[in-house]
């Protein structure tokens, strides 16, 4: 333990390392995710009255709000893309500035680094979107409805679970496929799509809402959409949080798997280390 | 000038360029990201418009932009998103590679060149994204639909992409500069894509902004390549009707390309006078 705690220390460590050296990622972490959220209103107000897209969201949702539910929508995919460069790329970076090696051969648990990779950006990038949402929310208007706490704070603690461990999945997967910054890049407008960020997943044909119940963080965007804007309860959200819950231990389970592959074949190939 | 000598140094960058591109999109690389994103992106446009509205065009918009149908007009307006992206972000992007593999002081140090090298280095990113651009278009007409005038309109909208990255090189050319002060340059990219998505309207119209915020929407050379592009393909206007955007955009290339080489070398200079060309 004492080991893995090292390890887990030294990549918090290395990143906040980072994190204070290129200093403009942080204003660029304030201020895009609020002008995607001013995008993703525009897109609904710039084309129709208020009218039309209240009644829209009722036909889909019980309630004519939408502004609620796309700044959260926002919200839940900003810290889906932080957890995909930060702890989905961990182990790409590494090969891009020509360490991948020495941890390989380093006795340092792969699987404990990518997750203090991606915990790490969880923490360093959830301030920043906590503060942004509440920007979005004071512009914007956003009435929260709470009624059960600890259906907030269960949900979004098991939708950053659930990201860390698509983190952990993530890492082995982008390496592996020997087209990381592309499919990083590629896979997080389907996310978008089928996650339901800019509308109801209710709006979708129903053959294209069974791959969005196949993407843990439409879960997760369901819960704290449900607890903070329509006081839903933990008993009224078990629906959605039991199989949240499954997703977070199976892409966990897979993750470990993904990341030991790809260590093998690393060695047995010697040819990860080449772009 | 030596002109044989400056066409030298533009091929073999541009050749190297072009290669550097290929090689860092795989196979799979290609298909997710010029097949899977605007697909994805397009489709969430389909959705919002049936949402709002029966027919997928709300009176709104049309009444507000005299287009008849909003996923057309989403369709243009996405495939123009690598323009912009591209001009922000390849040059930058360029130069920060040639740092992190400790080749740039190299190419400094050369009697290249310094405008020569850039411009090819963008050059040939812009070959990525005009394939990118007819890409959209044309998965856009097979996959929903995407109908536009033909004939002269689709030269006229060419024409109007073309003076519009040309207009934008001026703006790479900054970013360049930027990269090598302020280092990751994908930063200022990353960071600027959602600012000219919203103000350019890119996905819906400008003039769906608040009244103070509309100006801004004028300062960019991507709102008047835009108009120019989806105004000839979609309602057939010609040249004469497009004269005050093209105009705009060449006031725009004339003006912003040495502005953009001025603040490229007072960059360069900066970088030199503090030792940070060769950190990153």
């Amino acid at each position: 333990m004492t080991a893995h705690w090292r390890t887990f220390r030294a990549s918090i460590f290395k990143n906040t390392r980072i994190s204070l050296t290129y200093r403009p990622w942080l204003i660029n972490s304030l201020v895009s995710p609020v002008i995607w959220i001013a995008i993703s209103i525009f897109t609904y107000v710039g084309i129709a009255s208020p009218q039309a897209i209240g009644e829209g969201f009722r036909e889909l949702t019980g309630s004519p709000e939408f502004t609620g539910f796309l700044i959260l929508g926002q919200t839940i995919y900003s810290f889906f893309t932080a957890m995909n460069w930060r702890g989905g790329m961990a182990l790409e970076r590494e090969r891009f500035y020509g360490t991948f090696e020495m941890i390989l051969l380093s006795p340092a648990n792969r699987v404990v680094m990518v997750l203090g990779e991606a915990i790490w950006g969880m923490v360093d990038s959830g301030w920043v979107i906590f503060l942004t949402t509440l920007i979005a929310s004071l512009l914007f208007g956003l009435g929260f409805n709470v009624t059960d706490p600890l259906a907030v704070v269960g949900g979004l603690a098991l939708t950053f679970l659930a990201m860390i461990s698509l983190g952990l999945f993530f890492a082995g997967f982008y390496v592996l496929s020997r087209s990381a910054g592309p499919i990083a890049h590629a896979v997080q407008s389907p996310i978008r799509f089928f996650t339901g960020v800019s509308f109801p997943i209710s709006a979708l044909p129903v053959y294209l809402q069974f791959v969005s119940y196949a993407i843990p963080v439409t879960f997760g965007m369901t819960v704290v959409r449900s607890s903070l804007l329509r006081g839903g309860s933990v008993a009224a959200l078990s629906g959605q949080l039991a199989p949240l819950a499954v997703f977070t231990v199976l892409f966990f389970i897979l993750g470990v798997w993904m990341i030991r592959r790809m260590e093998h074949v690393a060695k047995s190939r010697g040819t990860l280390h080449t772009f | 000038m030596n002109v044989g000598k400056e066409y030298r140094t533009f091929k073999a960058t541009f050749v190297s360029t072009i290669k550097s591109v290929i090689r860092y999109y795989t196979p799979t690389g290609y298909v997710a990201s010029y097949l899977l994103l605007p697909i994805t992106m397009i489709a969430t446009a389909w959705v919002v418009s049936r949402i709002v509205s029966p027919t997928g065009s709300p009176d709104f918009f049309v009444q507000t932009t005299g287009y008849t149908d909003y996923l057309t007009f989403v369709i243009v307006g996405y495939a123009f998103n690598g323009v912009m992206f591209s001009s922000v972000n390849r040059g930058g992007e360029a130069v920060y590679r040639e740092q992190v593999e400790g080749t740039l002081e190299m190419i400094m140090l050369t009697p290249s060149s310094r405008f020569t090298w850039i411009l090819s280095k963008t050059s040939a990113s812009i070959l990525d994204t005009v394939f990118s651009l007819f890409t959209i278009l044309l998965l856009g007409e097979m996959l929903f639909g995407l109908e536009f005038h033909g004939g002269l309109n689709v030269v006229v909208a060419l024409a109007g992409a073309l003076l519009t990255l040309v207009a934008l090189e001026g703006v790479s050319l900054v970013f360049v500069g930027i990269g090598l002060v302020l280092k990751q340059p994908h930063v200022i990219a990353v960071l600027l894509q959602p600012v000219v998505i919203f103000l350019s309207g890119m996905m819906f119209p400008v003039e769906s902004l608040p009244q103070w915020i509309q100006p801004i929407s004028g300062a960019i050379p991507l709102t008047y390549g835009l108009n120019i592009v989806r105004r000839s393909l979609l309602l057939g206007w010609d040249v004469e009707m497009l004269s005050g955007d093209f105009l705009v955009l060449a006031v725009f290339a004339v003006v912003l390309i040495p502005v953009g080489y001025y603040f490229y070398r007072a960059l360069e200079k900066r970088a030199m006078q503090t030792g940070a060309i060769r950190t990153f």
